[in-house]
């Protein structure tokens, strides 16, 4: 395992250890899980369209020219918190409600860190994309297709 | 031979006008999902209704709010009771009047709602949006317009997860996008899109958002 990689690594972990952190994953622009760490038994199939769902709701914005940079999911005790940032999203599931102000700043820490990681950089380059792309290419069902029509 | 149609091409208040102008002897089938109403004519009157609980000019109020149903104009057709007195003309008027009076309610519940859910800090703007994406009611501090990211999709791929992830619907969605703050939430069958200040932070609204739309 070289440095780089250590690095990520030991980022992820830093989340991973929350109190109540199930999964973690970084994926890039285009929803590939890169990298994942948690106890959450989730194949990368899930795993991957769990990210590309997220990726969507920000190129809904990214359509209107704002940048989404946090996109999070409650459900009653469990948590979806992501964070998007140069083509990288960082997501986690959690289930513990009292840790999530601490698991941001500690995504916003491990997100600016990953993103100084040459592995990443590189990884990030070799997916970027436009960042709407996967509003018009991917499996959509006849009621997405319906919505995505009135944009 | 009986006359079959759809209320939405014909409304009930001139199917009731024609046959009592015409002093028409019919009883008017009306049938929506299964559900089935009666409106009888004698004599230039309407004589008795039946609207499953309801009987009577109550049943031919409820029959008005329908907005669609099948329906069949059968003549020669004796009512088995007379429940309705009044005059055709007066009861149409009537009936009217309440459902202006029940839309007007409705309208005034999601008013209600909006003036609730814009009184919480750092609210910009309410918007109510079907299932289907189409924006039903709007509130909003004046010059804050904005156009729905498309709420309904994002609650769409919010539900898709959750089926991955085998849970039930999401409460909410909170996305952040550097100017400001969008959280959707599920009421009924329709989703409400807030629009927030960027400095509002979704735990410390959603309590707030929770009670305002008598969510626990």
């Amino acid at each position: 395992m070289n440095k780089d990689t250590v690095m990520i690594e030991r980022w992820l972990t830093e989340i991973n250890t929350l109190p109540g952190v199930e999964t973690v994953f970084i994926a890039s622009g285009r929803g590939s899980v890169l990298y994942n760490a948690g106890k959450l038994k989730l194949s990368s199939k899930e795993l991957e369209d769990i990210a590309l769902r997220v990726l969507r709701i920000g190129a809904l914005f990214n359509e209107k020219d704002e940048n989404v940079s946090e996109i999070e999911l409650f459900w009653k005790n469990v948590f979806i918190i992501s964070k998007i940032s140069n083509n990288i999203l960082l997501t986690t599931i959690c289930q513990n409600p009292k840790i999530l102000p601490l698991l941001r700043i500690t995504l916003n820490v491990s997100l600016s860190h990953l993103l100084q990681e040459k592995k990443i950089i590189k990884q990030a380059k070799n997916h970027a994309t436009d960042k709407t792309l996967v509003l018009r290419k991917g499996k959509f069902d006849e009621d997405e297709l319906s919505l995505l029509s009135s944009i | 031979m009986a006359l079959i149609g759809n209320l939405k091409d014909i409304k009930l208040p001139s199917l009731i006008q024609l046959n009592c102008m015409e002093r028409n002897n019919a009883k008017l089938t009306i049938e929506r999902s299964g559900k089935f109403g009666f409106i009888y004519f004698e004599g230039g009157q309407v004589t008795h209704a039946e609207f499953e609980p309801y009987l009577g000019e109550e049943a031919v109020f409820k029959l008005l709010s329908l907005p669609e149903a099948r329906f069949k104009v059968e003549s020669d057709v004796k009512p088995p009771v007379r429940t309705i007195q009044t005059n055709w003309s007066n009861l149409l008027l009537d009936g009217l009047n309440k459902l202006d009076h029940s839309q007007d309610e409705a309208e005034n519940q999601y008013y209600r709602l909006f003036e609730r859910l814009m009184t919480i800090k750092g609210a910009v703007s309410v918007s109510l949006i079907s299932e289907d994406g189409h924006l039903i009611d709007q509130g909003q501090h004046p010059d804050s317009v904005k156009k729905d990211p498309n709420a309904a999709f994002i609650m769409l791929q919010a539900k898709k997860m959750a089926k991955t992830l085998d849970l039930d619907n999401p409460e909410f969605v909170s996305i952040f996008s550097g100017q400001q703050r969008y959280i959707i939430i599920l009421f009924h069958q329709h989703y409400i899109l807030m629009q927030m200040d960027k400095k509002v932070k979704s735990e410390v609204v959603m309590p707030l958002i929770k009670q305002a739309i008598g969510k626990k």
